[in-house]
C-alpha cells in the first residue's frame, strides 16, 4: 500500500498535560482532543480551568447557602420574636464572613480543587480518553491517518502505553514522512522489541536524526540481533554512526560505535575524529586506539585527516 | 456505569441546597409573620379581656396559644385560657354533644350530657367571678339551657303519645319507653314525685287500655292470662303499683269461669282454669283461684259418683275434660278398669277392633276371675275371656260350627264335670224351639260339648241335662244327656217328666206334671170320672163322693184303671148322677201310660 502524504497540524502545547483535559458539561464526558465541540452532542467542551473555577465557584455559593440554610434553621426554631433576629443577625454576619475569607484563599483553593477534581474523575477522565481513542479508530478505519494520528498523539500526552504507541508508529508508517513533520521519536519507543517501531525509527533516522536520542540508541543495541535479523546490519550502523551526534552518546555507547567503526563511512570516521581531537582530556578508552588504527589503516592518505595522522606520529616519537 | 462528576455533583448539590434554602426562606417568612400575628392575637385579647369581653377574649387568647411559632407571653396566656378555655370546651363540647345525641336519639349520651352540665355548672357558679362571669357568658351563645328543655321536652312527649295511642309493640318496646321516661332528668317533670305520678298514670292508663281492648275483643282466657301476666311483671319490673290490674282480672276472670260451669262445659272451665292458673304467681290471694279449687272438687266428686253409678262414660269424659286442671290419669284409668269389669265387650271389642260380637254374656268373680266374658263374633268365631284385677284379659277362642243365629248365651259351669266355664248358647231351631249348643273352655281352646235342637233343656244334675223332645234320639220325649267319656253331651235315656203320686194327692199338685193310676168310674163333661173319695154323711145319710175329671182324653172307657200323666189345672162344677151341682178337681191328661 502507497504511503498517504498527508498535512500534520502542529500540536498544541501547554504548560501542564492537564491543561488539555476538556469537559462536555452536557454529556459528563471528559475529552483530551483539539475539538472545541462535543462530537455528541455539539456543545462547546469546556476546559479543565474553566470548569474548576465554575465548580470553585459554586461550592463557594453552596456553603453560603449552607451557611444561610443554618441561620434560617436557627429563625425558623427561635423560641422568641427576639432570639430569632439574633439568628438572623449572627447569621447574616457569618455568612459576609465565609464568603469574604474564601475570596482571600481562592488561589489555594483552586488548586485544591483540582486536585480533588482530578482525583474524584479519574475513571470518567479515563473513559473520556477511551472514547477519544476509538475516535481515532475510526478514524484510521476511514483512512483519515492525519485526524487519527492527532488524535493519538494528543491521547499519547495522557497515556503511555506499548498499544497505544505501537498504534501511532503503525499510522505514522502509512504516512508518507516528511522533514516538515513535527515528529517525535523518543515517545513512541516500546518497551519491548516491535518490528514497526524499528521500521519508523530508521524512517526518522533519514529524516532526522536529532530525533535518534539516548534511549532510542539503547533500545536498537538492546534489541540489535532481532533489529539485524529484520533490518539488517546497516541499520545498526546507521544508528551507531547516529550516536557520533553527541560527545555524551559517544562516551555511552563507545563499545557500540567501536564496533561498527570499520564500517563508517569517512565523514563518520572524520566526525569521531575530530571529536576525540577536540577532547584530549577525556578518556576515550579503546575507541580512540580504534579510531587511530582505522584511520592509519583507511585514511592514512587523506589529507583530510592529516592533521590527525601527525598528531599520533608526535605521540608515537616522543614515546 | 461511573459516578457522576465532580462539577454534576457540585452543581446537583448546590441545587439541591438552594431548593432547601428556598423553603427554609418560606418557612421563615411564615415564622416572622406567624410571629407577629401572634403578638398581634395577645394585644387584642388582653384588651378584650380588661374590656370584660371574656368569650371573645379567650378565642383570641385561644389564637394566640394555637400559634407556636415563638413562645412569647406564653405564660401569661396560658394562665387566662386556664380559667376561661375549660368553661368554654366545656359548655361547646355540651351543646355540641347535646345536639349530636339529640340527632342520634341517644337518650343515655343525653342525660350523661345533661349530668355533665350540671355537674360543671355547680362547680362555675361556686367558682370564682371571672368564671361565674365566663359561664353566665357561655350561656348566651349555647342556650344549652333552652336546648336541654326542649330536648328532654320532645322526647317525654314523644313517649308518652305512644302510651297513649298504645303504638308499643312488645316487652322490649315498652321497657324502653319506661326507661326513657325515667331516664328524663326530674327537672323536666317538676320534681320527683311528679315524675313518678305521671309515668305511673301514663302506664296504668295504657296497661287499663289493652286488658279493655282484649274484653271488647272478646279475647280468650289465654290471651287475657298471658297479657295480665305481662302486664304484672312488666310493672313489677317497673316497680309500679298493679294492685288494679290484680282486682281488674280477678273479676273478669270469675265472671268468665262462672259462666263455663253455668254452660256445663267442664272442659273449656278447666282449660280456662288451668290458664288462669298461671297467674297465681302475681294473685296469690285472688278470688278465682279459690274459686277454681273449689269447682275442681265438687267436678271431682260427681265424677266418682258417676263411676258409682256405673255411668262410666260420663264420669270419663268428666275426668278428661278436668285433665289441664288435675291429674285425672289414674281416676280415668281407675273408671275405665271398672267399665271393662262393668262391660267386658269393651275389652274384647278393643282385643278384636274388627270383629262385631252380637251376643255375649258376662259374669262375675268366677273360674279365678274378677269377671269372665262370652262373646259370638259375626263372623261365627266364639270367645271366652278372663279379667283379673288389671291384668291384660286372657282370651281363649273357638269356631262356632255352622251360622247358629243366636238367641241367648249364657254360662253353664254345671256342663262341665272339670268345672271348666262352658258357654251355652241358645239358637234358633227350624225343628225345635231352641238349638241349644254348649262350648267347654278347655286349658285355650274351646270344645264343643252339647249340640242339640230341642223344646227346651234344664240341668237336671251335675253333667245331666234334661232335654225336652229333643231332635233325633227322644223326640218327644225329656231325654237325658250325658257326657261321654270326652265330655261331649250325649243322648243316653228319656226322662219322665212327672211326678207319681197316689191319685188321691193330685191336688196337692196343681199345676205340676204328675202320674198316677186311675179307675175311670163315668164319663162326664168331655172326660172321665174319677172317685177321689167316699164317705158316708151320716147327717144326710148319703154318701158323698169327690171326682176328679180326667180331661184331654176322650177315648177313656169307664171302669177300667188307666195311668196317666197330666196335671191337675183347677176345679169345675158339674151335675152328678144325683142331680146335684158338685165341684170337681180338673186334671188335664197329656198322655195315657200304657
Amino acid at each position: 500500500m502507497a504511503k498517504q502524504a498527508v498535512q500534520l497540524s502542529k500540536k498544541k502545547r501547554t504548560k501542564y498535560r492537564f491543561q488539555k483535559l476538556k469537559m462536555c458539561k452536557k454529556c459528563n464526558r471528559y475529552s483530551v482532543l483539539k475539538d472545541k465541540i462535543c462530537p455528541t452532542c455539539g456543545t462547546n467542551l469546556v476546559g479543565i480551568e474553566s470548569l474548576v473555577k465554575s465548580i470553585l465557584k459554586k461550592r463557594l455559593t453552596t456553603e453560603a447557602i449552607r451557611i444561610l440554610i443554618v441561620v434560617c434553621l436557627g429563625i425558623v426554631f427561635a423560641p422568641t420574636i427576639k432570639t430569632m433576629y439574633y439568628s438572623l443577625i449572627a447569621g447574616i454576619i457569618f455568612c459576609i464572613s465565609y464568603v469574604a475569607l474564601t475570596s482571600l484563599f481562592m488561589k489555594s483553593e483552586y488548586f485544591h480543587q483540582m486536585k480533588k477534581l482530578l482525583r474524584a474523575d479519574f475513571r470518567k477522565i479515563q473513559a473520556g480518553i477511551q472514547y477519544d481513542s476509538d475516535l481515532a479508530k475510526a478514524d484510521v478505519k476511514e483512512e483519515r491517518l492525519a485526524a487519527a494520528y492527532e488524535k493519538l498523539r494528543e491521547i499519547g500526552d495522557f497515556i503511555s502505553t506499548d498499544r497505544l504507541k505501537v498504534r501511532r508508529v503503525m499510522v505514522l508508517n502509512d504516512i508518507a514522512l516528511r522533514s516538515d513533520m513535527e515528529l517525535e521519536l523518543e515517545g513512541l519507543i516500546p518497551s519491548s522489541y516491535d518490528k514497526d517501531f524499528v521500521k519508523y525509527a530508521l524512517e526518522v533516522l533519514k529524516i532526522n536524526r536529532m530525533l535518534i536520542t539516548k534511549k532510542c540508541i539503547a533500545y536498537f543495541i538492546h534489541y540489535r540481533d532481532a533489529i539485524v535479523i529484520d533490518f539488517g546490519m546497516d541499520s545498526l550502523v546507521s544508528v551507531a554512526g547516529t550516536a557520533l551526534r553527541m560527545k555524551l552518546y559517544i562516551l555511552e555507547f563507545s563499545t557500540f560505535i567501536e564496533e561498527f567503526l570499520d564500517y563508517f563511512p569517512k565523514e563518520r570516521v572524520l566526525r569521531l575524529c575530530s571529536i576525540i581531537h577536540a577532547n584530549p582530556e577525556v578518556e576515550w578508552g579503546g575507541l580512540k586506539e580504534k579510531t587511530m588504527r582505522v584511520v592509519a589503516k583507511k585514511y592514512h592518505y587523506d589529507p583530510d585527516f592529516k592533521s590527525f595522522t601527525i598528531e599520533r606520529e608526535r605521540v608515537i616519537s616522543h614515546v | 456505569m461511573f459516578k457522576s462528576t465532580v462539577y454534576k455533583k457540585v452543581n446537583r448539590s448546590q441545587n439541591f441546597f438552594l431548593l432547601l434554602l428556598v423553603i427554609l426562606l418560606v418557612l421563615v417568612g411564615g415564622k416572622i409573620i406567624m410571629a407577629h400575628a401572634k403578638l398581634a392575637a395577645y394585644v387584642e385579647a388582653m384588651s378584650l379581656f380588661k374590656s370584660g369581653d371574656l368569650v371573645d377574649a379567650e378565642k383570641k387568647f385561644r389564637a394566640a396559644k394555637r400559634n407556636l411559632s415563638v413562645t412569647d407571653h406564653n405564660q401569661d396566656i396560658n394562665r387566662k385560657l386556664t380559667i376561661l378555655s375549660p368553661i368554654r370546651e366545656v359548655m361547646e363540647d355540651l351543646d355540641e354533644k347535646a345536639a349530636e345525641y339529640q340527632e342520634e336519639k341517644n337518650l343515655d349520651q343525653l342525660v350523661v350530657t345533661y349530668e355533665r352540665w350540671q355537674e360543671n355548672m355547680k362547680i362555675w357558679v361556686s367558682g370564682s367571678r371571672l368564671q361565674q362571669d365566663m359561664y353566665g357568658e357561655m350561656l348566651v351563645p349555647t342556650k344549652l339551657d333552652q336546648d336541654f328543655k326542649a330536648y328532654f321536652s320532645a322526647i317525654k312527649m314523644s313517649q308518652l303519645a305512644k302510651l297513649q295511642n298504645n303504638t308499643i309493640n312488645g316487652d322490649a318496646e315498652e321497657e324502653k319507653v319506661f326507661t326513657i321516661l325515667k331516664k328524663i332528668p326530674t327537672e323536666y317533670y317538676g320534681g320527683d314525685p311528679e315524675k313518678t305520678k305521671e309515668i305511673q298514670t301514663a302506664f296504668h292508663q295504657y296497661y287499663t287500655n289493652k286488658i279493655k281492648t282484649l274484653k271488647a275483643e272478646n279475647a280468650s282466657v289465654a290471651r287475657i292470662v298471658a297479657e295480665g301476666n305481662r302486664q304484672l311483671a312488666m310493672l313489677t319490673n317497673f316497680s309500679i303499683d298493679f294492685g288494679w290490674l290484680k282486682n281488674t282480672l280477678d273479676t273478669h276472670l270469675l265472671k268468665v269461669l262462672n259462666a263455663a260451669i253455668d254452660k256445663k262445659d267442664y272442659a273449656v272451665f278447666a282449660e280456662q282454669a288451668n290458664t288462669v292458673r298461671n297467674l297465681s304467681g302475681n294473685m296469690k290471694d285472688a278470688k278465682v283461684f279459690l274459686f277454681i279449687e273449689k269447682a275442681k272438687n265438687d267436678l271431682l266428686s260427681k265424677a266418682k259418683s258417676l263411676t258409682t253409678g256405673n255411668n262410666y262414660e260420663d264420669a270419663i269424659s268428666l275426668y278428661e275434660a278436668l285433665k289441664p286442671l288435675e291429674n285425672t290419669e289414674q281416676l280415668i284409668v281407675n273408671a275405665n278398669l271398672a267399665w271393662d269389669k262393668f262391660e267386658p265387650i269393651r275389652v274384647l271389642k278393643r282385643l278384636y277392633p274388627t270383629k262385631e260380637f252380637p251376643s255375649f254374656v258376662n259374669a262375675k268373680n268366677k273360674w279365678g276371675a274378677d269377671i269372665v266374658i262370652a262373646a259370638i263374633s259375626k263372623d261365627g268365631g266364639i270367645y271366652f275371656g278372663k279379667l283379673k284385677g288389671e291384668e291384660v284379659m286372657v282370651v281363649t277362642e273357638g269356631t262356632l260350627d255352622g251360622s247358629p243365629d243366636v238367641t241367648k248365651l249364657d254360662f253353664e259351669s254345671s256342663f262341665s264335670s272339670s268345672n271348666n266355664p262352658v258357654i251355652s248358647i241358645d239358637a234358633k231351631s227350624n225343628e225345635r224351639k231352641h238349638h241349644y249348643l254348649a262350648y267347654e273352655v278347655r286349658s285355650s281352646s274351646m270344645v264343643k260339648i252339647l249340640d242339640v235342637e230341642a223344646d227346651n233343656l234344664t240341668v237336671e244334675s251335675k253333667n245331666v241335662l234334661l232335654v225336652d223332645n229333643p231332635a233325633g234320639q227322644g223326640t218327644s220325649e225329656l231325654a237325658y244327656y250325658e257326657q261321654d267319656s270326652q265330655g261331649i253331651y250325649r243322648f243316653t235315656k228319656i226322662k219322665a217328666d212327672y211326678v207319681d203320686i197316689h191319685v188321691s194327692e193330685v191336688t196337692n199338685y196343681y199345676g205340676k206334671k204328675v202320674r198316677f193310676k186311675a179307675y175311670a168310674t163315668a164319663k162326664a163333661n168331655g172326660g172321665a170320672l174319677v172317685t177321689l173319695s167316699e164317705t158316708y154323711n151320716y147327717n144326710t145319710s148319703r154318701w158323698e163322693k169327690t171326682y176328679l175329671l180326667l180331661r184331654g182324653q176322650s177315648e177313656f172307657t169307664i171302669y177300667q184303671n188307666y195311668t196317666v200323666i197330666g196335671s191337675f189345672i183347677g176345679y169345675e162344677n158339674m151335675t152328678d148322677e144325683n142331680g146335684e151341682q158338685i165341684r170337681v178337681s180338673v186334671f188335664q191328661v197329656e198322655k195315657v201310660d200304657k
